[in-house]
This record gives C-alpha cells, sequence and structure tokens, in this order.
C-alpha cells in the first residue's frame, strides 16, 4: 500500500499553477500598461506634430 | 499577433490534457505515493528551463558578434521563462522532499548549486533593468549570459561528482548516486506528454515575453522621438535609443 502523499501532491501542483498564472497575469499586466503607454506617446507625437 | 494566439491556446489546452492525464490517467507510484505525480512537471520544468538558459548563452555569444536586437531580446526572454521554470522545479522539489526526505529542504550539492543557478539568472534581470542604455544593457546581458551560463553545466553535473541525496536517472558514475527507471507503460506516456506540454509552454511563454520587449523597445523609441520634437534635450539612454533604432 502506498504511502499517503495527498497533500504534498495537491500542495506541489497549487505551487506550480501558482507560479505560472503569477507570471501570465504579469505577462498580461505589462503588456496592458506598454499598451497604454504607447498610444499615450502617440496622441503625444500627434499633438507635437500639429502644433509645429 | 494570430500565430502568438494560436500558440497560447495550444499551450493552456495541452496543459489540462497533461494535468488531467497525470491526476486521472497515471497510477500510484508504490514507495511514494501520490506526491511521485509532481515528478512528472519537476523534471521537465528542469531541463528546459535550463535549455532556457542555454539559449541565452547562445544568443548572447551570437549578439557579441553580430549585434542584433533580435538576440538580445531572446536571451532576455529565454532567461526570463527559464528562471521561472527553474523556481517552479525548486518549489515542486522541496514539497517533494518533505515526505521524501523528511525535510523541506537541505544544503544537498544539487539544490546548493541549482540555488545559485537561481540567484544568478536574477541578478541578471537586475542588471538589464539596471541599465537605460539599450545598447550597453544588451552588451552588458550578453556577457553576463554567456559567464553566468557556467552555473548550468556546473548544477547538472553536480549530482554525478560529488555525493548527493538527489536521484540521478541518467548518467549515473557514482555508486553513492541513485539511477535508473522503470515504469508502466501509461507512466513513460505521460512523461512524454508532460515533456512535450513544458517545451510548448516555454516557446508559448518565451515568445510572448519576446513581443513583449519589442513593445518596451518601440515605446523607448516613442519617447526618444517624443522629447527630441520637445525640443527638450534628451538624456544619453534616449538619445542613444533614437540612434539605434
Amino acid at each position: 500500500m502506498p504511502p499517503e502523499t495527498s497533500f504534498y501532491m495537491v500542495l506541489a501542483f497549487t505551487a506550480y499553477l501558482s507560479l505560472l498564472g503569477a507570471y501570465v497575469v504579469s505577462l498580461i499586466v505589462r503588456r496592458r500598461n506598454l499598451e497604454r503607454d504607447s498610444a499615450t506617446l502617440a496622441e503625444l507625437q500627434a499633438d507635437l506634430d500639429r502644433q509645429s | 499577433m494570430k500565430s502568438l494566439k494560436w500558440l497560447n491556446v495550444s499551450a493552456a489546452t495541452l496543459l489540462a490534457v497533461s494535468l488531467a492525464l497525470v491526476w486521472f490517467a497515471a497510477p500510484l507510484e508504490a514507495t511514494m505515493g501520490a506526491v511521485q505525480k509532481i515528478f512528472y512537471f519537476h523534471v521537465a520544468a528542469a531541463w528546459v528551463g535550463m535549455v532556457g538558459f542555454f539559449i541565452t548563452f547562445v544568443a548572447g555569444i551570437v549578439y557579441l558578434v553580430r549585434p542584433n536586437p533580435r538576440w538580445d531580446r531572446l536571451g532576455a526572454a529565454t532567461a526570463e521563462v527559464g528562471l521561472l521554470l527553474s523556481i517552479i522545479t525548486t518549489v515542486t522539489g522541496s514539497i517533494w522532499a518533505r515526505p521524501a526526505w523528511n525535510t523541506w529542504w537541505t544544503w544537498d550539492v544539487r539544490l546548493t548549486t541549482y540555488t545559485i543557478a537561481i540567484l544568478i539568472y536574477i541578478a541578471y534581470l537586475f542588471l538589464r533593468g539596471a541599465i537605460d542604455d539599450p545598447q550597453r544593457r544588451a552588451r552588458f546581458s550578453a556577457v553576463y549570459g554567456v559567464v553566468g551560463f557556467v552555473s548550468v553545466p556546473l548544477t547538472f553535473l553536480s549530482i554525478r561528482l560529488w555525493q548527493s541525496i538527489h536521484p540521478a536517472v541518467i548518467g549515473t558514475a557514482t555508486p553513492t548516486s541513485q539511477g535508473g527507471f522503470d515504469m508502466a507503460p501509461i507512466m513513460a506516456v505521460i512523461v512524454v506528454m508532460a515533456q512535450v506540454t513544458t517545451v510548448v509552454l516555454f516557446v508559448t511563454l518565451t515568445a510572448n515575453r519576446y513581443r513583449l520587449i519589442e513593445l518596451q523597445d518601440q515605446v523607448d523609441l516613442q519617447k526618444a522621438r517624443a522629447m527630441l520634437a520637445e525640443g527638450d534635450l534628451p538624456s544619453q539612454p534616449a538619445a542613444s535609443a533614437a540612434a539605434t533604432k
């Protein structure tokens, strides 16, 4: 009869999916921030072009 | 962009299928019980993470020979994803060690060299964050990526060169290391499935990270242009960024 180690299996898979999920979320957040920055800078550039 | 979306969907699907196979189809291992199931992903994350560091090493050499920002982006993306997989390996290994070795952590030679490798690649990311000038950042990162790679073969060989309680499955030379494996056919299939899933995950995350660095470079260029257009004297990094694009 194998030893009862289910708790550690669940803990390990929770850690695995949490780390992976956290990284994916960080990619999404960083992407969103960069897209917002890019849009703001594009607007700024358009304003500057109009002024000149 | 469309291919990236397909890659994301493929990776998520493969991960779901592999997890289902590990949880519901893989048999219970006789001596360790359910916790052994984390090995399907622990082992895959370990070697794919090291492959990531190897790609950083190669990209570093290529960048130094032929300075193209693509190689810098590839090196940075693979280092970050390799680091993520290495941290996953360490955390899952530590959880496995609690019932198997009766401790969460021990300063065994494999664990120590692996921790050093992780710290080296964390420092790599800090180094990139600390340098604003893109050309200098790329050059320094390339050199660091080449030199830092020394830690990877050292980690791989550690259990083969010195006494360790960490299992060595492939290429065991020392009598103190454990080695060899004998698994049921269904286990072998799931092992292969987990390896393939981890490779696809690595490629997907690297592609997404690469795209993000590209976007960051684009934003840096926009900033430099805006500063130049405003007649504002650009700082050294911004001017350099504009010059390199």
